[in-house]
């Protein structure tokens, strides 16, 4: 990376650079595509790399910056998205085997929003294949490696988002969020990771996971950069009938947040990382917050819940990879059903069919309403505790994960023990309520996530609040190894 | 709650349309029941009485005008997914014997 482009840290300093000519578009997407090519062997985050692309629409807009054109707010801005969001033109795997060769026929919304912003896609990056797992193990091409160790994971499902991030690719990422797959990666990978209110950014052209709790959102280097790009991404569309308008930014509460950490959040911890979180409330009641306690009596079940209706919406959705339409087929199939049964057991991987196969048994006569409806109840009970404790508190708190960033093989032969990275950011999918995971310094120079909560749509009271704790904590990490 | 065998996972994967081979039978059985017994946790709860949950922002009815459009998406790119075709048509292997 150039040392122009390299202190440019964030994107409002990157756009200050751009805005007096100190730096080209073009300059600022060379340096990135450098980066990248620089260290993608050593942490292997990138699978589809976009640099002629990139570099056209730089150029693009340096000319009309030079003919004194109107710029959007990320123009020049470059970024990488996880290999869920569709960009026509461009390959978009879901890093499944099924969609190896797949290549978008459109483009979806909240990746056209960025664009018409001016924002540049450098690459599509790793996941765990359609974003089932939690250390992009699961990923049809391999995994990605956690730059701040390379002998541990970065996260998952969006760890390739997290890792280019962390170690200067692009200037923010996009990623999907359905128990933690945004907020996970980014407390591993040392990045702001936000999750927002359920139906605020649309889903219009990214692969469904699991539709009524899939959310999109950014990773970025700071709160204000995550809220910048969230913006962008936000508002109603009519291509997802699920989309919510937020309310008007009103201008930031100066006051410090009613704030209280979640009791079951801090129980059974390592007292290493236990230490982490105590210091960052106390850093936090230095600042002037009161912190309490709480309890929501059913968070506790929140993991056992997702795990059903998670599957369940998967087996759902993942019916249309069908060996037909699109994707690859089976040569081994002799007839229509064989078409299905043969591409579907060849392509898919193995966490991939667990889930569809637990979501099917789930749902199947005489099952159901012991599994899927009761996992629904249970969801309500959820939901009803967070929105009680909203009542009383802006803003609750606790670790985004139960440890720092785990090593390789550690979890992914024990399908329940990968499960469990997801324990402490579920909670949010299930109530629909917007969530952020910033840095925090954790044991052996690892990173940690401290996650502040909102309830629904408040996500201006959230970003407040997390620019405010991002301030008082004066998070300083330590150097990554790439 | 889950007593799965070998036979009933075959039953399960084939309504999921995911061929599974003799020699992994086991080991996906062996998962499946591990995940069973982790959410079966669930059934302690009292839910009497409680509605199910399965939408979270209350939106209901969500209707646009009945305008035609056309869209931006051409049958021809779409046809150029498709693993096999026939003279611009999708192919599909036999259905009946």
């Amino acid at each position: 990376m150039s040392d122009a482009a390299k202190l440019l840290h964030t994107i409002s300093q990157a756009q200050s650079a751009l805005q007096t000519g100190e730096l080209t578009a073009r300059q600022l997407v060379e340096a990135h595509l450098s980066r990248l090519h620089a260290v993608d062997d050593a942490i292997k985050v990138v699978l589809t790399p976009l640099d002629e692309r990139a570099l056209a629409q730089a150029d693009a807009i340096d000319a009309d910056r030079s003919a004194g054109r109107e710029l959007g707010v990320l123009a020049g801005i470059p970024y990488t998205a996880k290999d869920m969001f569709l960009l026509a033109g461009t390959r978009t795997t879901a890093a499944s085997q099924i969609l190896k060769d797949f290549v978008a026929p459109y483009t979806g919304t909240a990746i056209a929003k960025l664009e018409a912003a001016g924002a540049i896609c450098i690459a599509k990056v790793n996941q765990d294949e359609f974003a089932h797992g939690g250390s992009t193990e699961y990923s049809s091409f391999g995994p990605s490696k956690n730059p701040y160790g390379t002998d541990r994971v970065p996260g998952g499902s969006s760890g390739g988002s997290a890792a280019a991030l962390a170690a200067g690719i692009g200037l923010f990422s996009v990623g999907t969020d359905t128990g933690g797959s945004i907020r996970q990666p980014a407390a591993f990978c040392g990045v702001v990771g936000l999750k927002p209110t359920y139906g605020v950014v649309s889903r219009y052209g990214v692969i469904s996971m699991a539709s009524s709790l899939d959310v999109i959102g950014p990773f970025a280097n700071t709160v204000e950069d995550a809220q910048t790009v969230l913006y962008v991404m936000a508002g109603q569309d009519s291509n997802d009938a699920t989309t919510i308008a937020l309310p008007e930014q009103s201008t930031a509460d100066s006051k410090p947040p009613r704030a209280a950490y979640i009791k079951e959040y801090m129980e059974g911890l390592h007292p290493d990382v236990a230490a982490a979180y105590t210091s960052a409330y106390e850093k936090l009641t230095q600042a002037g917050w009161d912190i309490k306690t709480v309890s929501l009596e059913h968070v506790g079940l929140a993991l056992p819940a997702y795990y059903v209706l998670t599957p369940a919406e998967i087996s759902s959705n993942l019916e249309r990879y069908d060996g037909v339409r699109y994707g690859s087929t089976s040569d081994a199939a002799t007839d229509l059903n064989t078409t299905y049964t043969k591409t579907r057991g060849e392509f898919f991987g193995p966490e991939v069919q667990r889930r569809i196969l637990t979501g099917t048994y789930v749902l199947s006569a005489g099952y159901y309403d012991a599994y899927y409806k009761k996992a629904m109840q249970v969801r309500t009970l959820i939901k009803q505790d967070f929105e009680a404790t909203f009542a009383d508190y802006d803003i609750l708190l606790g670790p985004t994960t139960p440890t720092a960033a785990f090593k390789f093989g550690e979890h992914s032969q024990a399908p329940v023990a990968m499960y469990l990275a997801d324990i402490m950011t579920v909670a949010a999918n299930l109530a629909g309520i917007p969530a952020i995971s910033i840095p925090l310094a954790g044991p052996s120079g690892l990173p940690l996530g401290l996650q502040l909560m909102a309830k629904q749509t408040n996500e201006a009271g959230l970003f407040g609040a997390a620019t405010a704790a991002e301030t008082a904590l004066q998070t300083e990490l330590g150097a990554i190894q790439v | 709650m889950n007593s799965l065998n070998t036979q009933k996972v075959s039953a399960i994967a084939a309504l999921a349309h995911i061929e599974i081979s003799d020699e992994n039978i086991g080991v996906v059985t062996a998962s499946l029941e591990d995940i069973l017994k982790f959410v079966d946790q669930l059934q302690a709860v009292d839910t009497t009485d409680v509605i199910p949950t399965s939408q979270v922002t209350g939106l209901i009815d969500v209707l646009r005008e009945d305008v035609v459009k056309a869209s931006e998406i051409s049958p021809a790119s779409l046809i150029a997914l498709v693993p096999q075709t026939q003279d611009g048509q999708i192919k599909v292997k036999r259905v009946i014997k």
